[in-house]
């Protein structure tokens, strides 16, 4: 009895050497972190100015931030999903969807992707570049531009459509 | 699970709390082969349901969500299926259990599922607050319990089955339970059970009834 004990106790120390272990930084405050590689996975940064990278899963991969954080999202099986404060620079690409969510002083280099929603705060700038439908909701001045891609739609905070400065380049607040 | 570097004081902890469970479960096997029942069948409390609520540590991550070490509480109640047991010259029985357990975990490096979303204008989800900083789970075990009656105060069990649960979000899902554990008998209505195992480790109090 005593030695299946001893070796259980063994069992359970090799069990455990492994467990909790993670890899790609902690999503700290103004840290990198970094996930990939399972069906779906979503960072959360702890706080703001994370840089946060979600790539290679199978279905879904995420970020979640708070004021002047950087993220990508590239080579994902159904959607990549982004949202953060204000003054962050996003990056969505390689991917069927990309759903955005972000504040004002946003950047969002949105290519190579077959739809791309986004909402953005003032005085952002969004590019579609190799996407088939790019749509885009303004809550304040921002700027759009488009290029190879089918259809770009960008509506204004009352609903309107925005004002086309130059083919493939749309505003609102004024050119 | 996602493999990489882990905290020594992480490690610490976790290799002074196996220990101390080796060494309790060594103490039993010293003094049950003192006076040990094993052999003898039916030399044991006499029950039909045990009741027991447990406090629940568990070193596992949670179930699909990285996450880091969890806690929580529970009870379990078994009922006594077979108390001559599997082994007829053995003092061992069978009972299923039924079970409910909660266990909080904490988050781990800024990863997790998704607990929220809203959406584009367009309709596309986007997650907006994830389980990175801490995830609740409700499980629902069952499994078949094999005691073994070592001694007129230590008893040990097996305890492989099934666990259905329920996770802060609103995702369903499956693990297998294995446990192993101990119970030390006050006297023939309450015991100290210890259990082992995954999904959680617990400690809790027997009142056999």
């Amino acid at each position: 009895m005593r030695r299946a004990l001893a070796v259980l106790g063994l069992l359970l120390v090799c069990l455990l050497c492994p467990i909790g272990c993670t890899s790609g930084g902690n999503c700290s405050s103004g840290e990198r972190c970094d996930c990939s590689g399972s069906e779906q996975c979503f960072l959360e940064c702890a706080g703001d100015q994370c840089d946060q990278s979600c790539h290679n899963t199978g279905y879904s991969c995420g970020t979640v931030c708070g004021d002047n954080c950087s993220s990508q999202c590239h080579d994902v099986g159904n959607t990549c999903s982004q949202s953060c404060g204000s003054g962050c620079g996003l990056e969505c690409s390689h991917v069927p969807t990309c759903g955005v969510l972000c504040g004002d002083n946003c950047h969002l280099d949105c290519h190579d992707a077959e739809l791309c929603s986004a909402e953005v705060g003032s005085n952002s700038d969004v590019k579609c570049q190799s996407v088939t439908d790019c749509q885009v909701r303004c809550t304040g001045a921002c700027d759009v531009r488009c290029a190879n891609t089918q259809n770009c739609e960008v509506r204004c905070a009352d609903g309107a459509n925005a004002t086309q400065c130059e083919p493939g380049r749309f505003a609102c607040g004024g050119c | 699970m996602v493999f990489g570097v882990v905290s020594l004081g992480r490690l610490f902890r976790r290799a002074l709390f196996t220990l101390s469970c080796c060494a309790l479960a060594n103490s039993v096997a010293g003094r049950a082969q003192a006076q040990s029942t094993i052999r003898v069948p039916g030399q044991r409390p006499a029950y039909a349901f045990e009741l027991e609520p447990h406090a629940l540590l568990t070193p596992f991550e949670a179930p699909d969500n990285p996450s880091a070490e969890g806690y929580g509480l529970g009870v379990r109640g078994t009922v006594e299926l077979a108390p001559e047991g599997f082994i007829p010259k053995l003092n061992d029985s069978v009972g299923i259990g039924f079970g409910l357990d909660w266990i909080r975990y904490d988050g781990q490096g800024g990863r997790g599922y998704c607990l929220r979303f809203e959406h584009t204008p367009q309709g596309v989800p986007v997650c907006v607050e994830t389980s990175a900083h801490s995830s609740s789970y409700v499980y629902i075990p069952v499994v078949m319990q094999w005691n073994f009656w070592l001694h007129r105060q230590w008893s040990a069990f097996g305890e492989p089955g099934l666990a259905v649960f329920y996770r802060s979000g609103g995702d369903f899902g499956a693990v297998p339970v294995f446990n192993v554990g101990g119970r030390f008998h006050f006297n023939d209505s309450v015991a100290l059970t210890l259990r082992l195992g995954y999904p959680s480790f617990s400690l809790g109090v027997s009142f056999l009834f």
